[in-house]
């Protein structure tokens, strides 16, 4: 049957809502491959159609119909892992952990930088003065200017923006100014306890 | 925040809508058709004969119904007798057996300009119309260990409206107990540390 290794490469991603699966690039290279074949027949099967042989034109119809449904799964394939990617940006910060960073291909890792830059450019353009507006902080209201946190990794060193120097020890608690440790919180290093 | 838009059907990226897409609707071929032969898995003809029986997936019947090449019979769960069950009580209706995105691919069925048209829209629309209150109910009343258990018999878009509701209700009970200005780990986070500690310790 046509485009079954289309909806096979879009199965893949609905199996995993919340992550992002290695890329299919063995999938998405049998799907191309199909559509050529497609593409050739249809070639070969319209100009004998023209030639008058109006007999074939159903044929065409129905590849045609086929290199639709292929090009849709291809097409969703790419952008919902771009936007899957996108997301990644906002939870993990600039930089993507190791292990997702594998799951990537080259384009989309290059999609990735870019993303950042232009993110970068865009808060960068609306603060005032030398002052750039962070828009991956303060998703909610904040209430207080300090919080007190939890530190729930070994993650070493950690040095606030007017210059001090905290150790974030497991299991060590802080009071930190919450514009600094809004990041370290949402990548699960620190916990917030109230 | 669950992405309800993302199952409707304009959207061209829609994941939902391409694996709903894929459901097999028997066919008959009005025409014969030169070198498709393949098609019809049973003759091993080259050419498939006019008359043929075939199940195609559903994505292939809107264009070639419009050009009169094929009928096909409607999903069963759309005919008139699956109507009238839903009529007499839809509540007590699997509906994800029913096909685990009932609604949109009625919708889908009803926009091909049958004869039935009319009712199955209105049946859909009825059905929604009947079941939400329970599903509400439901969401606004349940604990999170007995989720599984009530969504069972809901097609897919209304175990979103599901999910939205218990949502809500539990931002709600976090607000009451003075929890919404906490900042949390983000989930995608947290999923992704859980999966990694299963693989260490697997």
């Amino acid at each position: 049957m046509f485009a079954q290794k289309g909806v096979e490469l879009i199965q893949e991603l609905e199996r995993a809502k919340d992550f992002l699966p290695p890329f299919n690039e063995d999938g998405v290279r049998q799907v191309l491959e199909e559509m050529r074949a497609l593409f050739e027949e249809n070639q070969r099967d319209a100009s004998s159609a023209v030639a008058g042989e109006s007999e074939y034109i159903t044929s065409v119809h129905i590849r045609h119909c086929a290199l639709e449904r292929n090009k849709r799964c291809l097409m969703a394939y790419l952008y919902n892992r771009l936007e899957r990617i996108k997301e990644h940006r906002w939870h993990f910060g600039s930089v993507l952990p190791a292990d997702i960073k594998a799951n990537i291909c080259e384009p989309e890792a290059q999609f990735f930088m870019k993303y950042n830059k232009s993110l970068a450019a865009y808060m960068k353009s609306i603060g005032e003065g030398s002052y750039s507006l962070d828009l991956t902080q303060n998703l909610k209201p904040p209430k207080n200017l300090y919080v007190q946190v939890k530190c729930i990794t070994e993650f070493g060193e950690f040095e606030t923006e007017d210059g001090d120097i905290v150790v974030l020890k497991k299991n060590s608690l802080h009071l930190l100014p919450r514009v600094q440790c809004e990041l370290l919180i949402a990548q699960g290093i620190l916990e917030h306890v109230s | 925040m669950p992405k309800l838009i993302f199952s409707y059907s304009p959207n061209y990226f829609s994941i939902e809508d391409i694996v709903l897409q894929d459901v097999r609707v028997s066919c008959k071929f009005e025409v014969s058709v030169p070198k498709l032969g393949m098609l019809d898995q049973s003759a091993d003809d080259q050419d498939l004969k006019q008359g043929s029986k075939v199940e195609l997936p559903f994505w292939m019947v809107p264009t070639l119904h419009a050009k009169k090449v094929i009928t096909f019979e409607i999903p069963r769960h759309y005919k008139v007798n699956y109507r009238q069950i839903l009529q007499a009580d839809s509540i007590v209706v699997d509906l994800h057996k029913w096909g685990p995105y009932f609604y949109d691919l009625g919708n889908h069925v009803a926009n091909l300009e049958l004869k039935d048209s009319l009712d199955i829209k209105k049946s859909l629309v009825q059905t929604l119309l009947n079941r939400l209150r329970h599903i509400m109910d439901m969401s606004q009343h349940s604990t999170h260990h007995e989720t599984v258990h009530l969504i069972a018999n809901l097609d897919e878009l209304e175990r979103k409206l599901f999910a939205v509701g218990q949502l809500s209700y539990r931002s709600y009970k976090e607000w009451v107990r003075r929890e919404s200005s906490k900042i949390n780990t983000a989930a995608l986070v947290a999923s992704h540390r859980k999966r990694k500690f299963a693989e260490v310790t697997v």
